[in-house]
C-alpha cells in the first residue's frame, strides 16, 4: 500500500513535468551522458536546454522530458527513509556578555545557531571585533559543517526606555531614572536601549518621552544612570521615544554614529546589515549606494518595528535584501493585538518576493532569568517556523540571559519538532509563484528557473531526496530554499561570501567548493565531502539540480535535473 | 474574482487585456480571496515580479556579455530601468494598501514608463532587444495598466 502510493506520488511528479513540453517545440531529447566517474547517474533524468547566443537573436527552447527504467523505480521507492534531523529554520543569536568568549560562541554554534548578531547599540567596536574574529575563526576551522554568518544591527536613530511589565505611573516631581544597566524595570528606573545616552544627556536637559507626551528634567548622572524629575508626569509604557528637547530635532534616517558602525562593518566583511527604523525605501537605497561605492557585498535586512514602516512595507522589502519582523517595538507603536496579523504580513510579503525573512524579540524572554520556556513561547516559535520564517532570532537571551545555550537548545528543539509535522512527500506548500505552463510562448532564464526550482522541489519531496545544487551567485540555492524541500538542500558554491549568505536561508547548508572544469568531478567531490560529513551515506539517493543564470560547465544554460545514487 | 474583475476592468478601459489579466492574477497565491481592492495589489505584486524576472534574465544575458559594446551597454541600462520599475511597483502596492489610490495608479504609471525607456535605449542602440526583454517590457505595460484599471473600479 506504501509502496503504491509512493509510486502514484512520482507519477504525479512525472505528469506536472509532461505538462511542461511546449506543444510548438518537440525537440528530441538529448541523449543521455553516461557517467566517466565513480558517482554514477540512475535512471531518472529531467532536461531541459536554452541556447543563449551571443548575439542576442533569441532562444531557442527544447523540451522537458522524465526518463526513468524499473530498476531505479524499484530502488528509489524500497530506499529507507530515515528521520530528517537537520533544523532548516535558522537561528539567529545576539552575542554579548554572556556568551562573548570563544567557550560560548564555539558552544553557541554546536547547539545551533547558524546566524551570529552583534547589537550595536550596546559595547564598543573592540568588543564587537573580539566577536566577529572568533566567529571567523570557528568558520575557519569548520569548513565542512556549520557556518555561521555576521549580522551587524544599526542602532538607528531613536533612543527608546526598556521594556515594563506593567506601565509605570510617573508623577510631577517625583524622582525617576534612566540606566544604561539591560533588563532593568524598577519602580523608579528603567533601562534604555543606547550605551551612549549616558553621554548624549546633560544636567538641565528636558527628556521627552514620546515627544513630549511626559518630560523629565536630568538632575545629575553616574556611570551607568541618569536621573531625573518628573516634570509632566504620565503613564509609562514598555519602548517608549526619549528626546533631549533641542537636540535632534530632526533625526537623520542613518545616523553619524550608524555610519561608523557601518564603516566597521565594511572593514570586518560582516555578511549582513540589520538597519534599525526603518521608515521608507529611501534609507535602503542610500545604504546601498555607499555600500556599491565602497564595493561591500552586504545584504541589508531592515527592521520592521516602527508603525510608519507598515504603510511603505511593499517598497522597502522590494528594495532590500530580507526583512526582520522586529515585535517588541511594533507592539509598542501598534495595538498589540495587531502584531500577529503584521508578523504573518511580513513573512508573507518576503515569501512572495523570495526574500529570508526573520522573526525576532520576546521569543523566548522569559529564558533571560528561567531555565525552562513558557508554553506561549513554545507556541510562538512554532508559529513563526509554520508560517515559513527562514530565522529566528535571539535577544537578551543569549546576550545578557543567564541560561543561553539552554535557549538556544529550546529554539532548536522545537523548531525541528515544529518542521516534522509539516512537510510531506507530495506536496510543497509555497508563496513563491507557481510555474506556470506556458504554451506556445518561449521559455525564458527567469521562467525556466522558477519551473526548475518548483519541479526540483516536487521530485525531490516525491522521492524523499536531499537536493545537491551547485551555485555561483546563490540565486538557484535561494529559490529552491523558498519552495521549501522537505528535505536538506546542499548548497555547493566556489564563492566564500555566497557561502556565508546562504547560512540564513531556510533549509540550506552551504558549502565551499572549488568547481572543476568537469562536471562528473565536480559531483564526485561533492558527494564525497557528504559523505565525510555524514550527511548522505552509500545507497541513499540525492536530486541534482543544474541551473541558474550562469551555467557551470557548459557554454548554454542548461537546466538539469537528476536523481542520482550515491556510489563510492 | 479575476475573471469578473478583469472582465468589469476591460469594460471600462478597453487596453486591458482580458485573457492576460485573467492568466496573471489567477496564478497569484492571494487572488482566490481577493475582493477589488485586493485584486488591484495582486496586479501590483504581478508588476513586481515581472519586473523582477526582467533584472533576472537582464543578468543572464549580461552573464555572456554581447560583443556588440552598444547593446550591452543598453542592456546594463535596462537592468538599471527594471530594478526602478519594481520598486516603483511596491510603491504602487503599498499606495494602494494605504487607499491612496491616485498615488498607486501614479506610481504603476511611472513603472511602465521606465520599462518604456528600455526599450528606448537599445531603439537608440539601433540594436533589436532580446525577446525576452522585449516581452518584459510589453508585460510591464499591460499589468500597468490592469493596476491602473482595477484600482478605478475599487469603492
Amino acid at each position: 500500500m506504501a509502496a503504491a502510493a509512493e509510486i502514484g506520488g512520482f507519477a504525479a511528479a512525472r505528469v506536472a513535468v509532461a505538462t511542461l513540453r511546449p506543444a510548438a517545440h518537440p525537440a528530441p531529447a538529448a541523449a543521455p551522458q553516461q557517467p566517466r566517474r565513480a558517482v554514477a547517474a540512475q535512471s531518472l533524468r529531467t532536461t531541459a536546454t536554452e541556447a543563449l547566443t551571443a548575439d542576442l537573436a533569441g532562444t531557442t527552447n527544447g523540451a522537458v522530458h522524465a526518463r526513468m527504467n524499473s530498476k531505479a523505480t524499484s530502488e528509489i521507492t524500497s530506499q529507507a527513509v530515515t528521520a530528517n534531523s537537520r533544523r532548516k529554520t535558522k537561528i539567529v543569536c545576539t552575542i554579548g556578555p554572556s556568551t562573548n568568549t570563544r567557550e560560548m560562541i564555539w558552544k553557541l554554534a554546536e547547539t545551533g545557531m547558524n546566524v551570529a548578531r552583534l547589537n550595536m547599540s550596546h559595547g564598543d567596536h573592540q568588543s564587537h571585533q573580539k566577536v566577529i574574529d572568533l566567529v571567523k575563526e570557528y568558520n575557519a576551522q569548520n569548513t565542512d559543517g556549520n557556518v555561521i554568518a555576521i549580522m551587524l544591527d544599526t542602532k538607528g536613530p531613536e533612543v527608546r526606555s526598556g521594556d515594563v511589565p506593567e506601565p509605570i505611573m510617573l508623577k510631577e516631581g517625583q524622582e525617576f531614572n534612566f540606566t544604561i544597566k539591560r533588563g532593568v524595570s524598577t519602580e523608579d528606573t528603567v533601562s534604555v536601549n543606547y550605551d551612549d545616552f549616558i553621554n548624549d544627556v546633560e544636567a538641565g536637559d528636558i527628556l521627552l518621552v514620546d515627544g513630549g507626551m511626559m518630560s523629565l528634567a536630568v538632575k545629575s548622572k553616574t556611570t551607568d544612570t541618569v536621573k531625573c524629575k518628573v516634570v509632566d508626569g504620565g503613564e509609562l509604557k514598555s519602548r517608549r521615544h526619549l528626546n533631549v528637547r533641542g537636540k535632534s530635532a530632526t533625526l537623520p534616517s542613518i545616523t553619524e554614529k550608524d555610519w561608523e558602525d557601518i564603516k566597521f562593518g565594511v572593514e570586518n566583511g560582516v555578511d549582513f546589515y540589520a538597519v534599525s527604523f526603518v521608515k521608507d525605501a529611501k534609507v535602503i537605497h542610500e545604504l546601498k549606494d555607499y555600500l556599491k561605492s565602497a564595493n561591500a557585498d552586504i545584504h541589508v535586512i531592515p527592521k520592521i518595528e516602527s508603525a510608519d514602516s507598515i504603510p511603505n512595507l511593499q517598497s522597502i522589502i522590494a528594495a532590500s535584501d530580507g526583512a526582520m519582523v522586529a515585535r517588541g517595538d511594533l507592539g509598542a507603536e501598534l495595538p498589540i493585538e495587531d502584531v500577529p496579523l503584521l508578523q504573518a504580513e511580513i513573512v508573507q510579503t518576503c515569501r512572495s518576493m523570495e526574500k529570508p525573512v526573520i522573526v525576532a524579540t520576546n521569543m523566548l524572554e522569559s529564558m533571560i532569568d528561567h531555565p525552562t520556556p513558557t508554553r506561549a513561547e513554545v507556541s510562538d516559535i512554532a508559529i513563526a517556523v509554520r508560517e515559513g520564517a527562514d530565522a529566528i532570532m535571539l535577544s537578551g537571551e543569549t546576550a545578557h540571559g543567564k541560561y543561553p545555550l539552554k535557549a538556544v537548545k529550546v529554539m532548536h528543539t522545537v523548531a525541528l519538532r515544529t518542521e516534522s509535522s509539516l512537510y510531506n512527500p507530495t506536496t510543497s506548500p509555497s508563496l513563491v509563484a507557481s510555474a506556470q505552463g506556458l504554451q506556445n510562448e518561449d521559455f525564458s532564464p527567469s521562467q525556466l528557473s522558477k519551473m526548475f526550482g518548483s519541479h526540483a522541489t516536487m521530485m525531490a519531496n516525491t522521492l524523499r531526496t536531499p537536493i545537491i545544487v551547485f551555485t555561483q551567485t546563490g540565486s538557484m540555492a535561494v529559490l529552491l530554499s523558498h519552495y521549501r524541500p522537505s528535505s536538506t538542500l546542499f548548497a555547493f558554491t566556489n564563492e566564500e561570501r555566497v557561502k556565508q549568505r546562504l547560512a540564513l536561508y531556510q533549509g540550506v547548508i552551504p558549502i565551499h567548493m572549488q568547481f572543476s572544469d568537469d562536471a562528473e568531478e565536480t559531483f564526485s567531490r561533492a558527494i564525497s565531502s557528504l559523505l565525510k560529513a555524514q550527511y548522505v551515506k552509500k545507497g541513499d539517493y540525492v536530486t541534482l539540480v543544474q541551473s541558474g543564470v550562469t551555467s557551470i560547465w557548459r557554454e548554454e544554460s542548461t537546466h538539469h535535473i537528476q536523481v542520482r545514487k550515491v556510489q563510492v | 474574482t479575476p475573471e469578473t474583475t478583469c472582465a468589469a476592468a476591460a469594460a471600462r478601459d478597453r487596453r486591458v487585456d482580458y485573457g492576460f489579466c485573467v492568466s496573471r492574477l489567477s496564478h497569484h497565491h492571494d487572488s482566490p480571496d481577493a475582493d477589488t481592492w485586493g485584486l488591484a495589489k495582486v496586479a501590483a505584486d504581478v508588476g513586481v515580479a515581472t519586473a523582477g524576472d526582467a533584472v533576472y534574465d537582464i543578468k543572464a544575458l549580461l552573464a555572456k556579455p554581447p560583443p556588440d559594446a552598444q547593446a550591452r551597454a543598453a542592456l546594463e541600462q535596462c537592468q538599471r530601468l527594471y530594478d526602478a520599475a519594481e520598486m516603483a511597483f511596491a510603491e504602487a502596492y503599498d499606495g494602494i494598501n494605504r487607499r491612496d489610490y491616485a498615488a498607486g495608479k501614479g506610481k504603476a504609471a511611472e513603472a511602465a514608463a521606465l520599462a518604456r525607456r528600455c526599450d528606448d535605449a537599445f531603439a537608440r542602440a539601433a540594436v533589436r532587444p532580446p525577446p525576452q526583454v522585449a516581452r518584459w517590457g510589453e508585460e510591464s505595460s499591460k499589468i500597468a495598466v490592469v493596476c491602473t484599471a482595477i484600482t478605478d473600479l475599487i469603492g
